[in-house]
C-alpha cells in the first residue's frame, strides 16, 4: 500500500510540475493556428487585390477565410472592407457669399468630387484575452476592441460607385 | 522394478506418504519476509503527503510553478481599439453619405458593419457613434463635432499603416 501511494504521489508531482510547461506549449502552437490562418487570409485578400486592383468586398470574406483547427472553435476570423472619403476643399476664391452688386450670378462653381477610398481588415473574434494580446504584440499597428481583434491593411483607391 | 510392472497399493501410499512429508517439511523451513510495520507506515505517510501536495500543485500551482502569466491586452490598447473602431465605422458613413446623399439607416445598411458599436441617428444629417472603453465608459463620436482625442491617435495609426 505505501509504495503504492509513494509510486502515485511521485506521479502527481511530475505532472504538476510539467502541466504548466503543456499548457504554455498548448497555447502557443494556438496562437501559431490563429496566426497561420491571418496570414493565409490577409494572402488571399492581397492575391485579390493585386489581380483586380480593389481589396475583396466584405461579402466575399467567407469565401476567403481559411479553416482553423477543429480545437479553435471558439475563434471566429472575418474580412472586411472598409470605405472612406476625403471630400477636397473647394478652389481658393469660390465663396458662398452674395456676388457684388454689379455683378451676376456667375456659372456655378465647381462642386469637388469626392475621392473613395477603402481598405482592408482582418479581424479575429475570441474570448480569450491571452490570445488577443499575443496577436496584438505578433502584428504591429493592430488593435483590440472587446473581444475583437483588428489587423488594418492599406487603403487604396477606390471608384466612385 | 521394470516399465511394464504395477506398483502395489501400499507401495503408492507410501511414496505418496513421503512426498507429502517432504513438502510439509519444506513449508515449515520457509519464513516469509517480515515487513517492519515502522516502514509501512513511513512510505504511507510520505505517499500520502506527495499525493496532497500533488494535486495541490495542480489544481492551484504557485506563481514560481506557472511560468510566465499569460499575456492581457493593455488598457491604452483597449482604448486605442475603440476609438478605432469610431473612427473607421464614421468614415465609413461618411463614404456612404458622400454616395447616396444621405445617412443609413442602420449601421446594418454599410457594407461593413463594425462590432461593439451603437449608431444613433439624430436627424437626416447629425449621428452620434458610441463605443464602451475598457472601464466602461462611453466613447461618443459625435458627426458634427468629432473629438480631437478619438481622431489623432487613428489618423497616427492609419499613417503608419499607409506609409509602409
Amino acid at each position: 500500500m505505501g509504495n503504492v501511494l509513494l509510486a502515485l504521489a511521485a506521479l502527481m508531482l511530475l505532472a504538476a510540475v510539467l502541466a504548466p510547461r503543456w499548457r504554455a506549449r498548448a497555447f502557443e502552437q494556438r496562437v501559431e493556428a490563429v496566426a497561420a490562418g491571418v496570414d493565409a487570409l490577409r494572402a488571399e485578400a492581397e492575391a485579390v487585390l493585386t489581380a483586380t486592383g480593389s481589396w475583396p468586398a466584405s461579402a466575399e470574406g467567407p469565401a476567403l477565410v481559411p479553416e482553423l483547427p477543429p480545437q479553435d472553435s471558439t475563434v471566429t476570423l472575418a474580412w472586411r472592407r472598409i470605405s472612406s472619403t476625403v471630400v477636397p476643399d473647394p478652389p481658393s476664391g469660390v465663396d458662398a457669399g452674395l456676388p457684388e452688386a454689379d455683378e451676376g450670378f456667375g456659372p456655378e462653381p465647381p462642386v469637388p468630387t469626392p475621392d473613395y477610398f477603402e481598405r482592408g481588415a482582418v479581424s479575429v473574434h475570441a474570448g480569450d484575452d491571452a490570445l488577443l494580446a499575443s496577436l496584438l504584440e505578433r502584428y504591429p499597428g493592430s488593435f483590440v476592441h472587446d473581444t475583437v481583434w483588428t489587423l488594418l491593411l492599406p487603403r487604396v483607391s477606390a471608384p466612385p460607385d | 522394478m521394470t516399465p511394464n510392472d504395477t506398483s502395489s497399493p501400499e507401495e503408492r501410499d507410501r511414496l505418496i506418504a513421503e512426498a507429502l512429508t517432504h513438502a510439509e517439511a519444506r513449508d515449515l523451513g520457509y519464513r516469509p519476509p517480515s515487513v517492519a510495520p515502522t516502514t509501512v507506515r513511513w512510505k504511507g505517510a510520505v505517499g500520502a503527503a506527495g499525493l496532497l501536495l500533488g494535486v495541490a500543485l495542480l489544481v492551484a500551482p504557485p506563481a514560481w510553478l506557472r511560468g510566465d502569466p499569460a499575456p492581457s491586452v493593455p488598457r491604452e490598447a483597449r482604448e486605442l481599439g475603440a476609438r478605432a473602431m469610431l473612427y473607421l465605422q464614421a468614415q465609413e458613413i461618411e463614404a456612404y453619405r458622400q454616395r447616396n446623399q444621405g445617412l443609413p439607416d442602420r449601421l446594418g445598411d454599410l457594407e461593413s458593419e463594425l462590432p461593439g458599436l451603437r449608431f444613433v441617428r439624430s436627424n437626416d444629417r447629425v449621428y452620434q457613434l458610441v463605443a464602451y472603453g475598457p472601464d466602461g465608459r462611453a466613447m461618443v463620436y459625435d458627426s458634427t463635432h468629432p473629438a480631437p482625442e478619438i481622431q489623432e491617435p487613428v489618423v497616427d495609426l492609419l499613417s503608419r499603416i499607409d506609409g509602409q
